[in-house]
Order: C-alpha cells, then structure tokens, then sequence
C-alpha cells in the first residue's frame, strides 16, 4: 500500500485528506456524543438521587479508561505518520515533466515555468490575479519561496498548502486529475494586503497547456 | 493575635497595607495584589473584546471597508496580543494569588514585593504595547505572533511595532515575577497537614501553570530580543535561520502559553462541579498525575505550529500532539465522575462549568485534527484554526474563568451577585459563543484565511460571517449583562457569609472577604476537601 520512492501515489493530495480528516472528523463525533451522553445521565440521575456519592477513587475503570484512549491515540499516531509519509513520497518525485519556480512577493505571485519557459505575473489588484496553469493528469512540481517576507500558498481546492520562506525553497508535486479552475490564497500574514494576494490554479488539457505554453503563456486560453 | 496553624518561625513585619487607594498601589498584600491583576486584566478583557466587535462588522458583509486594511491589521493583532498577554494570562495568575494561600491555609504569600514589582511590570507592558495606538503609524499590525521579518523596521516602520515589543517583553517579566513567588508559597508555606496531596484541584492547576511560566516566558524573553535586533539591523532576517530560529522560539513559548491560559480553568471547574456536585472531587491523585504530565508534554508539541514550514520535523510533533489527547481524557473522567455521582444544585458557576465540558471538548478534537499533518496542510492559517482556538480559549477558558468569577465572587468582596442576570448572562454567552466560533470552522475548511480585512463576494464565504457576526452582537450583549450585573449588585450589596455554598477548602473556613492575615484558626486538614471532612464527620456519616 505504502507508495514506493519517486513513484507517485495515485491517491492524490485530497483524498489522502479525504480519508484522514474524514476519520477524525467520525472519531471526533463519537467522544463528544459519548461526552455530551455521559453529562446527560448525569444532569438527569441527579434528579433521583438523594445522597451524593461518597465514592471518590476508580482506580480500575479509570487505568481502563486512560488505555481506551491511549489506543486511540496510537491508532490516530500511525494513521498521521502513515498518511505523511505518502504525501513525502508523492513530493520525491525526481523528474516531474511540469516544474514551476513560485516566488510570493508583497502582494502577488509570480510563476516561473522552468520547462516552457514562461513567466506569468501580476498586481493582483482590480481582478489582475495571476494563473497558475497546468495540465491535467501530469505531475507538476512547485518550487516555492518568497522575495520578502513569510507567505504561504494555499489551493483549498487541493487540501494543501506550504510556507514560502525567503531564501529557502520548498517544493511539492501535484497532481490535478481534472479539468476546472479553483481559487489559490496566501495563508501566511504578510503585511497590508495579504487579504487580496489571491491567483487561481487552473488546470487544462494537455494539449490546451502545450499549445498555452508554446505561445509564451498569453492570459486567453 | 495568635495564628492556630501558621507555619513554624517568627511572623515578618506587617505587609504594606496602607488604606485608599494609595495603599492599594503600594501594597504587598497578597489578596491585594491578586484583586489588582485581576481587575487590570477584566478591563483589558473587555477592551480587546471591542476591538473582535470591530473586526465581526466588518467581516460581516464582503469587500467592506468600515476600516482601512492597516488599522484592521492592528485590531487583530491587539485583539489578540492583547487577550493573551495582557487578559487571560494575567487574570489566571491573579486568581492564583488571591486564592492559593487561601486554599492551601497560609496567612500571606512568598517574595511578596516580587510579586508586587511583577504586577507594575505587566501595567508597564500593557501600557507600552496599547500606546502604539496613539503614535503616528499605529499599533503593531503584524499579529500575535509576529513572525520575522515582517515585523523588522524594513516591513514594518514604526514606534508602535517598537512599543509592543517592550510591552510585551515587560509583561511577561511581569508574569514571571507572580508566577514564581505563587509557586513557592505552594511549596513551601502550607499549613500543617497540608501536604502536597491535601492541596485542592485549583492549587495544584496553579502549580503546574507557575511550572510552565517558569520554563517557557524565557524563550519569549530571547523570541522579543531577536525581534529588537530586526529593529535595529533588518538585514539579518534575510537569512532563512533567522526566521525559522525565530518561529522555533516563538512557538517554544506559544504553545505552554496556551495551558497557562486552560490549566487554571480546569482547576476552577474542578472545584465548581464538586461543590455543586456535594460530593469530592473524583479521580484526585489521577487529575494530579495527569496535570503534571500534560504539563510536561506540552511542552514538546511546538513544531505543529510549524508544520507548513517544511523546516520541522512533522511525524514527531504529530506524535507529541496527538498524544496529548490521553491527559486530557484523564481529566474529563474527573469531570464526569464527580458529576454523575452527584447532587447538583444549579447556580450561575455550575451553569458555567458544566458548559465548559462539551465546550472545550469541541475545540480539544479540533486540535486533534489540526495535530495530523495532512489535515493541517488544509486548515492552517484559516478561520478553522481561529475557531479551534476561540473554542478552547473562550468557549472554555473564559466559560472556566466565568464559574470561578461568580463562585469566588462573594468570598472577595462578601457580597453576592444576582442569580437572575448570572443566568441571563449565561445564556446570551453559550449562543453567542457557538453562533460566534462554530460557523468558522466550516469558512475556514472551505478555504477563508485569517487575518484577512475582507473577502469577495464571489468567494462564498458571505452567508457564514454574517451568522458569525451575529454571534458576536449577542456575545457582546452577554458582557453588557455581566457588567451590568457587577455595577447593580455592587449597589445592592447582599452580604454573604463565609461559605455561602458548602465549600469543599479552606478559603471557606474563614470570612468574606477573608482578613489580614487569612485565617483565625485553620481547620484539622485531613484531605483534600477538608470542609467536607468535618461537616460528613460532625454528620456522624462515614468520610471516605
């Protein structure tokens, strides 16, 4: 199951996303009913109940209780460790065919296709956003880093997003199985306009991004 | 005037304990001390909540500009700064001070002028970081955590980024200096048969709080002085070990904070839903294992802020974090336990602490989830973090801090507060609450930043920031409630006796408000709930 180096997982970013956050999120349903259930019964036993208690140890329930728990939490562990360890994989690509420099600037983005070779920019003021193309099905890499200070570049569409740090790179594979064009967003606090350093992934055809690319990367596509 | 149970050795001079105003300001009366930070960080409280009041109506509706993006960014960042280093924080050591020596029956406090110095350090603090209000530029505008090198003077010119960089270095000195005479009081100045084991479940929350002040401001201290340097030479951060060194930091201080700011909450609950439970605290010696081990895992879980950076070793810190979940399991058994066993009379602290446990729980799981890498990627640095720590910071911090306000209330000032508005209060606050923080996780999942002065209409996030913002009209009318309910029951001045409420600890056994020196006589100490033992023991009843 576990993906071999370099090889991509053909389960992309979102439904790795899918399958962790949808466990948790049922996880995190059953202790807060089985909380919410517990305050209940108490709320409601104490209407019947004459004396309080007098117990006040349960040591065995207790130890019982912290093991259940420490299970899920082993459970939870491994299931983290495991789903990170495919993202890493996917990312160890070693020649992906699409590579783009990204380099988050105070206020916009820039995108350097290293294999085109285009370069799309913007102010990303008055809906002056950059695009992010990219063709469907094909592994693309991005190299990220920031000309200032800390930005982070986020596709909600994707379920991801990484820091852009000045003078340092990191770098994710990607993969868009389908066509359509989603909106990308700084998720790192950089200064007066942060809130509209926006850009939108768009994914296309292949032949759509080869003939794009052939033409130095002009906005109609 | 003789002290039965005092601890052995002469008795210093009299505290400084001048009448007036005056003599509050000098005082080094440890009730004093504690009732002046309290107060302090209470104002502060509100005033950084009218600055979140702000922020809701303009994110109320997209592409808004009721301010301008510069002053936005210096009303999340002071909303932010501002309720953790100079509200939540300050207000639970406060409590801690006023209560501690109460509770664990001593007649005064350890080091009491450095706790006193520490009180003035944090007014001085606060003092400089809202004064970058009124200088040209504004406030600091970076955020809470001021990530370089945003914040050197490249990026952000300014004396208000300046003035909150001291302020917020002398209020963490200032917290230190409380923090660590509290802690030695509970060491060292408990009465005879006050052992380390009969301290009561707020007590020993104070402890373990004082433990983690102690070994985490230090990085805050360093974290600041690297911020001074970006001041002063910006140039350094254009390397990349500046930055993540200052994250590292940072965060090294930033998560034990955020346990400060929940611990002494949880010990609070713990002893509002024994009292109000008529029975002890259930699963003791576990609670107290439990406490000093989260105390001490917490510590170790810094990284998960860093988890976008690719700088951090993400499978350890996940590790760490998720792990943290067995702790505090441990701690809602206690909670569960003494509660299902109970009697439960409903008064405004219970009300408060029995919501703060599926409260809290809401914004533990989130944690869980934003502890697993692969979702963090999603949500970091969106709304859903903001609801995360809104639901363990307000929904349950502040619904703690409520039920120890309305509890400890009548000892302090021997007066009662009104039942009626108690109730009003808080109803108005758990709606407003979950309208207010509940919403944002869904804004955020679905792709809302933070810190963001506005939104499009065309990203579909409008609908929800309007429920949220009027979440937060009904929040704010809640503290209109409970302020309004502090001036009229002040007026009123319904005396209360010494234990209006059965209490379980010591700080019953003397009067409201307690005097000079606690106690006249401290009662036979035999457990934890010592008050319990005698009224079960003059019952002719078994004391378990």
């Amino acid at each position: 199951m576990a993906a071999a180096p370099g090889v991509l997982d053909p389960a992309d970013l979102q439904s790795r996303f899918g399958q962790v956050f949808g466990l948790e999120v049922r996880i995190a349903i059953a202790v807060f009913a089985a909380v919410v259930v517990a305050l209940a019964v108490a709320l409601i036993a104490s209407i019947f109940r004459q004396q309080p208690s007098t117990k006040s140890k349960y040591t065995v329930i207790e130890l019982l209780f912290a093991g259940a728990v420490a299970g899920v939490a082993a459970f939870l562990i491994t299931t983290s460790i495991d789903a990170n360890n495919r993202h890493a994989a996917a990312a160890a690509a070693k020649h992906p065919p699409v590579r783009v420099q990204v380099t988050a600037f105070r206020w916009c983005w820039r995108f350097q296709y290293e294999s085109a070779p285009v370069t799309v920019t913007g102010t990303c003021t008055g809906g002056n956003d950059p695009k992010l193309v990219v063709p469907t099905g094909v592994p693309v890499r991005i190299d990220l880093t920031s000309a200032d200070v800390v930005h982070s570049m986020w596709v909600p569409h994707l379920r991801f997003k990484t820091a852009a740090f000045p003078d340092f790179v990191n770098s994710f594979v990607m993969v868009v199985n389908d066509p359509g064009h989603w909106p990308g967003y700084c998720a790192e606090f950089c200064g007066t306009y942060h809130y509209r350093m926006r850009f939108t992934l768009d994914a296309v055809s292949p032949q759509q991004y080869s003939s794009w690319a052939a033409h130095g990367g002009s906005s109609t596509l | 005037m003789t002290l039965i149970g005092a601890p052995p050795g002469p008795l210093p001079a009299e505290p400084v304990h001048r009448r007036g105003l005056a003599g509050m300001l000098v005082s080094t009366e440890h009730k004093t001390i504690g009732l002046l930070t309290i107060g302090t960080s209470m104002a502060l409280f509100v005033a950084m909540g009218a600055l979140a009041l702000v922020m809701r109506s303009q994110l109320a509706q997209p592409d808004q500009s009721l301010v301008t993006p510069h002053v936005y960014d210096q009303l999340f960042t002071m909303h932010g700064s501002g309720m953790i280093y100079l509200a939540i924080t300050p207000v639970a050591i406060g409590f801690g001070l006023y209560l501690v020596p109460l509770q664990i029956g001593a007649p005064y406090i350890a080091g009491a002028r450095v706790a006193a110095l520490g009180y003035w350090l944090y007014v001085a603090g606060a003092v400089s970081m809202l004064s970058g209000f009124a200088v040209g530029g504004g406030a600091a505008p970076d955020g809470w955590y001021a990530y370089t090198p945003l914040t050197t003077s490249t990026f952000t010119p300014g004396q208000g980024m300046d003035l909150w960089i001291v302020g917020v270095f002398l209020s963490a000195v200032g917290m230190m200096l409380e923090a660590g005479p509290l802690l030695w009081t509970a060491l060292r100045l408990r009465a005879p048969g006050m052992t380390l084991l009969h301290m009561p479940v707020f007590t020993w929350s104070m402890v373990v709080t004082c433990l983690m002040v102690l070994a985490s401001f230090p990085s805050l201290l360093v974290a600041m002085s690297i911020q001074a340097l970006g001041r002063m030479d910006p140039s350094l951060f254009s390397q990349n070990a500046w930055n993540i060194g200052y994250q590292n930091l940072f965060w090294f201080y930033g998560h034990p904070v955020v346990y400060i700011m929940f611990f002494p909450f949880v010990g609070m609950v713990a002893e509002v839903l024994s009292t109000f439970s008529g029975r002890r605290y259930a699963g003791y010696k576990p609670t107290v294992i439990s406490l000093l081990a989260f105390a001490a895992l917490s510590m170790s879980v810094w990284g998960h802020h860093l988890f976008t950076t690719g700088q951090a070793a993400n499978d350890y810190y996940s590790l760490t974090s998720i792990s943290l979940s067995i702790p505090a399991g441990v701690e809602y058994f206690g909670f569960l336990a003494t509660i299902l066993g109970g009697c439960i009379i409903y008064r405004t602290p219970m009300l408060f602490a029995l919501a703060f446990i599926p409260q809290f729980l809401v914004g533990g799981l989130s944690g869980i989830m934003l502890g697993t890498p692969v979702v963090d990627y999603h949500v970091n640095g969106s709304f859903f973090v903001v609801a995360h720590f809104h639901y363990t910071l307000f929904a349950g911090s502040v619904f703690g801090l409520f039920a120890g306000f309305y509890y400890w209330w009548p000892k302090a000032t021997g007066i009662f507060l009104r039942e009626g508005l108690g109730r009003l209060h808080f109803w108005l606050m758990v709606i407003g609450t979950n309208v207010t923080f509940g919403p944002m996780f869904a804004v955020g999942f679905m792709g809302m930043p933070r810190r963001v002065a506005t939104y499009s209409a065309s990203d579909g996030f409008s609908t929800i920031n309007l429920v949220s913002s009027c979440g937060a009209a009904v929040l704010a009318l809640s503290m209109v409630v409970f302020l309004w309910n502090v001036f009229t029951s002040w007026r009123a001045a319904v005396p209360a006796p010494h234990d209006p409420w059965s209490g379980q600890t010591l700080e019953w056994a003397t009067s409201s408000p307690p005097p000079l020196f606690n106690f006249v006589e401290i009662p036979p100490v035999k457990s934890y709930a010592p008050l319990l033992d005698l009224r079960r023991s003059t019952d002719g009843a078994a004391v378990p």
